[in-house]
């Protein structure tokens, strides 16, 4: 198997045996071996910006300067505002939309001298699990093309596996970056609600999403969360927490990790999913490491309910504002009102108008209090059953219930692409930080874990995560 | 109460253009059947949240239950609506077609 | 019945309500004024910024609200060309917000009854402008809208009374009330074009509730209600049912036309805001509290409480340089009851009569000057009649002006100015020898008239005449003694 890690390139870099054109001609090969295949980019960047980019971080150097992602290439979802690059949220509706502004995330990568590269293809407006949902094309796994990467991240992680990027943004509202990341054998990280700005993310549901840290390599995505997390003014709902110092943590003795594994997180999985998870805790377990398979939780079965109703009612929320005025993307009619629902119409794909008539339900009066405050009611009960377990050990659970299925398997059915959700939602709505990383591979097909801690422990999380990594030999792999 | 089976009945209809209205949109008359349909069952899904209704606990919108400390001012990040193209404005104010709304 | 929705801009604040962008966006270029995150760009975020909030707390507090443990922002949802988001950002408490105010009460004065009045407040919450819309022709048959989004997100406070004003004057009265309670708070300049918006709740008995929406004056507000409450009256005694309805006042015709009924099935589907959490209302009245002591009623109590009558009192109030001019000058230990006359009743007419500014500090003089010229007349120096008709006209024209170059110099030669009058207005001569003594008024103001720029005492005038027609009666039979008389009054 090809392995590569981004911390391998950057330590190339800083002592000057690699040099960032080099690095990213060596990236420019995979992408045009791989991409016509994949396709999970929307936007490639023009190359003679790229490499005049890359020139730039060579004369930092030369100056003696270490930004800390020198050199490194970056793949960023289309969801994240950029303002030298269109960005669509795979969406027809922000077709030709180029923001007058970039993401706060994305100017910590460029103040890093990290070295963007591309815009990655996803669900429309994050909305679907399979990458399948996107306005543009589907994007097909690397590990087998005719199967999706996951989503709604599917672009990031598709084009991580393949060594079109060293390291990538996603982000997660419900899994859409677990999910790709284990279903092409990366690392993919939900940070904690708050730590990371969302300021520049076009919104799919505001109080459950975090721009998420991917990469092939659990230090890697360390490095790329020391950069982007962090406090900032622009986002009310960004945490009083500096940015964190996670890449730098040391490897943790085994036996102070302690890790429970609620049997809703596993139940309902497909037996290779489950052999393949249970089969890694036992090996943790000889490591040292303590695992209990005594732990309940009670309402992880409304999970997802309790997740759908309020993605749903901030979304049809988020997208109201869609309606001819603003963006390029419009269907002109004599009137306002029919220009509005025409361009809506035109402009958004089946399952994101779906999802929008679903929100205005639970939001509207007479239905608000029996699905929105009552989810939101639910949602106090599960984080507060999440938390009371985090205190106590590192949760860890299946990501996705069935290895990556087949592209057009999961479509059809709105409830059965939801289902894929299903283990994945809780962090969000716990607000807690998850981890997924490479559990294993079934007939050739990637499968992965997912570790969840307390509030802010991600340097924990990362800890373990090396040392599944060391566990399974898959660090770093690639398709 | 609306079963998780079977055809959309006229009332499930009904509620259908409703919420079409309120979020103007429209869809092909030929794909609202199926569109009924999906719109039942996710909402069957959805309904299983209503058990939490009656719970005495303040609902949770800010996961961490805290509080903003506002601030005085941050930057002024004042930019030019550059992305739209010379026919959709007018004097530099955005045109909209309107004929009474 | 009347209740009121009075829409205040916070044109004061420096920024928008939720980004940094100007919140006094008047005479700049259309969207010249504007970012993402009141361009509602996705992706940009709103976060509050303090004075707004700390202005609506001053406003609350003075209106003894209610006010929650923490303030919540609510999305207010429906389509149209000047809401960018197509959500507005408010704070409604039935939507799981919380407005700065959930009750209170407002006192305000009534200048014309001379009286203090009090309506209960139902609520005040904060949210943003929307943008500003033009149309080519009327309304309902413009091809288009044109949007300016320089107003998109300025802060405002709105603020809901309960249907208790008495009648068009008393709402008038209240909202300029109001508008004088933030222009104090330093949230408001009221007189800015477009710095409020009123919508009028009206209802007659036997009939159902009118709104009349967006209302831009005060004294439209008026005659807005008056129209609709005659309009309604005569509705039903001709038989007719008034129903719920909204209505738009058409400023030039002075009448109210229903407006485009807005579909039934509309909903606002308020939630909370999920990008900007609670904020904590303590802070905030910590904050406020000085605020708050910038209030007119504290004024009116300060000044009245000298012994000014509360209509003059209100004089002065009313405008803020005025009552800062007064303040200062009884710190410098003016008379309170000549400077109060002075500058609410004699500088105030002249300055308006020369359209000045009534509202600028520079319009009005010096503490000073007025202290000093109190002091004059108080120690009988100059009678206040003659600062009247000399220093103050010349302040007037000239505020920055010292008190030795509006003091007139005094003049003696009264004698002269008699004479000349005397030959000259011999009508009211005959008149007054002829048994009117309003005649003599007359006299007096013509030698007043004559020495216009001296000091001279109306008094001694008088009695000057009064010598010499006396002495003409005996004069116009002697002959020769008249001009002996006048040499001896010489003073």
């Amino acid at each position: 198997m090809r392995r590569a890690t981004a911390s391998a390139v950057l330590e190339g870099i800083f002592s000057g045996s690699l040099s960032p054109e080099e690095h990213v001609m060596e990236i420019y090969d995979n992408i045009k071996k791989w991409e016509p295949k994949v396709k999970g980019f929307i936007t490639l960047l023009d190359e003679e910006a790229v490499l005049r980019r890359a020139k730039e971080v060579e004369s930092l150097l030369k100056d003696g300067k270490r930004p800390p992602l020198a050199g490194l290439v970056v793949a960023v979802k289309d969801n994240i505002s950029t303002k030298f690059a269109p960005t669509t949220a795979g969406s027809r509706m922000l077709s030709g939309y180029v923001p007058p502004f970039n993401a706060t995330t994305v100017e910590r990568l460029l103040a890093a001298g990290a070295i963007i590269i591309g815009k990655t293809n996803m669900d429309e407006f994050a909305m679907g699990s399979t990458t399948e949902l996107s306005a543009f094309w589907p994007t097909h796994n690397p590990w087998d093309l005719e199967r999706v990467p996951g989503g709604s991240s599917g672009g990031s992680a598709a084009v991580l596996a393949y060594g079109g990027a060293d390291l990538a943004l996603g982000s997660d509202t419900g899994g859409s970056v677990r999910l790709p990341a284990a279903y092409t054998a990366t690392v993919g990280l939900k940070p904690t609600y708050g730590l990371v700005s969302r300021y520049g993310l076009i919104p799919y549901a505001n109080s459950l999403e975090q721009i998420s840290p991917m990469a092939r390599s659990v230090k890697d995505v360390a490095m790329l969360l020391d950069v982007v997390s962090g406090h900032d003014p622009f986002d009310a709902t960004t945490l009083n927490a500096g940015p964190t110092r996670t890449s730098s943590v040391a490897p943790e003795d085994p036996s102070k990790l302690s890790i429970c594994v609620p049997h809703e997180m596993i139940d309902g999985s497909d037996p290779p999913v489950r052999s393949t998870i249970l089969k890694l805790l036992d090996r943790l377990e000889a490591e040292g490491v303590k695992v209990s398979y005594d732990a309940s939780l009670p309402s992880a079965p409304d999970a997802l309910p309790v997740y759908y109703t309020i993605a749903l009612a901030e979304a049809a929320s988020n997208l109201a504002r869609y309606d001819g005025k603003l963006y390029p993307f419009v269907v002109l009619r004599p009137n306002y009102t029919e220009t509005v629902t025409s361009t809506r119409s035109e402009g958004f794909g089946r399952e994101v108008k779906r999802r929008i008539l679903l929100g205005v339900m639970a939001l509207s009066e007479g239905y608000r209090d029996e699905f929105y405050v009552a989810a939101a009611k639910g949602r106090r009960i599960i984080r507060d059953e999440v938390l009371g377990m985090t205190k106590k050990c590192i949760i860890a659970g299946a990501v996705s219930p069935a290895p990556p299925p087949r592209l057009g398997e999961r479509i059809s059915d709105p409830l059965k692409l939801y289902a894929l959700d299903v283990y994945t939602v809780i962090a969000n709505l716990a607000g807690v930080p998850s981890l997924a990383v490479p559990a294993g591979f079934y007939d050739g097909l990637p499968l992965g874990v997912q570790f969840m801690a307390s509030p802010l422990e991600e340097g924990k999380l990362m800890a373990l995560g090396q040392l599944v990594e060391d566990v399974t030999g898959l660090r770093g792999v690639m398709a | 109460m609306l079963s998780n089976f079977g055809e959309c009945e006229d009332r499930d209809f009904e509620e259908l253009i409703r919420l079409l209205k309120l979020s103007r949109l429209s869809f092909d008359k030929g794909e609202l059947e199926g569109l009924c349909n999906d719109i039942k069952n996710v909402r069957a899904l959805l309904l299983r949240v209503s058990k939490y209704k009656d719970l005495r606990v303040d609902p949770l919108y800010n996961v961490w239950d805290k509080t903003l400390n506002p601030p005085d001012e941050v930057a002024e990040r004042r930019v030019e609506i550059s992305w739209l193209s010379d026919d959709r404005l007018k004097n530099n104010m955005v045109k909209v077609p309107w004929r009474g709304g | 019945m009347i209740g009121l929705e009075v829409h205040v801009q916070m044109t004061e604040t420096g920024t928008k309500l939720f980004c940094d962008c100007r919140s006094n966006y008047r005479g700049m270029e259309p969207n010249t004024n504007v970012c993402p995150v009141c361009l509602g760009l996705p992706g940009a975020l709103p976060v509050p910024r303090r004075r707004p909030l700390v202005f609506a707390t001053a406003l609350s507090m003075l209106m003894v609200c209610e006010t929650p443990p923490a303030m919540i922002f609510t999305r207010k949802h429906y389509f149209y060309p000047d809401l960018p988001k197509d959500y507005q950002i408010t704070q409604y408490q039935g939507g799981g917000g919380a407005p700065v105010c959930l009750g209170g009460r407002a006192r305000y004065y009534d200048p014309d009854t001379d009286e203090w009045r009090e309506v209960r407040i139902r609520r005040i919450n904060v949210e943003e402008d929307p943008g500003r819309t033009e149309y080519e022709g009327s309304i309902t048959s413009s091809e288009a809208a044109y949007v300016d989004y320089n107003r998109s997100g300025v802060p405002l406070v709105e603020v809901v009374t309960e249907p208790e004003l008495r009648s068009p004057r008393d709402a008038r009265r209240f909202v300029e009330y109001l508008l004088l309670m933030m222009e104090y708070i330093g949230a408001t300049n009221p007189r800015l074009e477009g710095a409020f918006r009123v919508d009028a709740n009206i209802s007659v008995r036997g009939g159902e509730r009118v709104e009349v929406k967006n209302i831009g004056s005060t004294v439209d507000l008026e005659r807005a209600i008056k129209y609709e409450l005659f309009r309604q009256e005569k509705l039903i005694s001709q038989g007719g049912a008034v129903e719920r309805e909204t209505r738009g006042w058409d400023p030039a015709r002075r009448l109210t036309k229903p407006q485009r009924s807005k579909e039934t099935e509309e909903e606002y589907l308020y939630f909370p805001e999920p990008d900007i959490p609670p904020i904590s209302m303590k802070e905030l009245v910590i904050e406020a509290a000085p605020l708050t002591l910038r209030d007119p009623a504290k004024y009116m109590d300060v000044i009245t409480a000298r012994g000014i009558p509360r209509r003059q009192a209100w004089s002065i109030v009313l405008y803020r340089p005025a009552l800062s001019l007064y303040l200062k000058s009884l710190d410098k230990g003016a008379d309170p009851l000549l400077a109060a006359r002075m500058i609410a009743v004699d500088l105030k007419g002249l300055l308006k009569k020369l359209n000045a500014d009534l509202y600028g500090a520079s319009s009005w003089p010096s503490p000073d000057v007025i202290a000093g010229l109190t002091r004059l007349v108080r120690s009988g120096d100059y009678s206040y009649d003659e600062i009247k008709y000399n220093s103050l006209p010349k302040l007037a024209l000239n505020p920055s002006a010292s008190l030795s170059d509006v003091l007139p110099p005094r003049s003696n030669n009264i004698e002269d100015a008699v004479e000349v009058v005397i030959a000259r207005e011999r009508k009211a001569v005959s008149d007054f020898i002829n048994g009117k003594p309003e005649a003599l008024d007359y006299l007096v103001g013509s030698v007043l008239k004559m020495r216009r720029g001296y000091a001279v005492d109306p008094k001694l005038v008088r009695k000057v005449l009064l010598s010499r027609l006396t002495g003409a009666q005996d004069g116009h039979s002697n002959g020769g003694d008249g001009a002996d008389s006048t040499a001896n009054s010489r003073s």
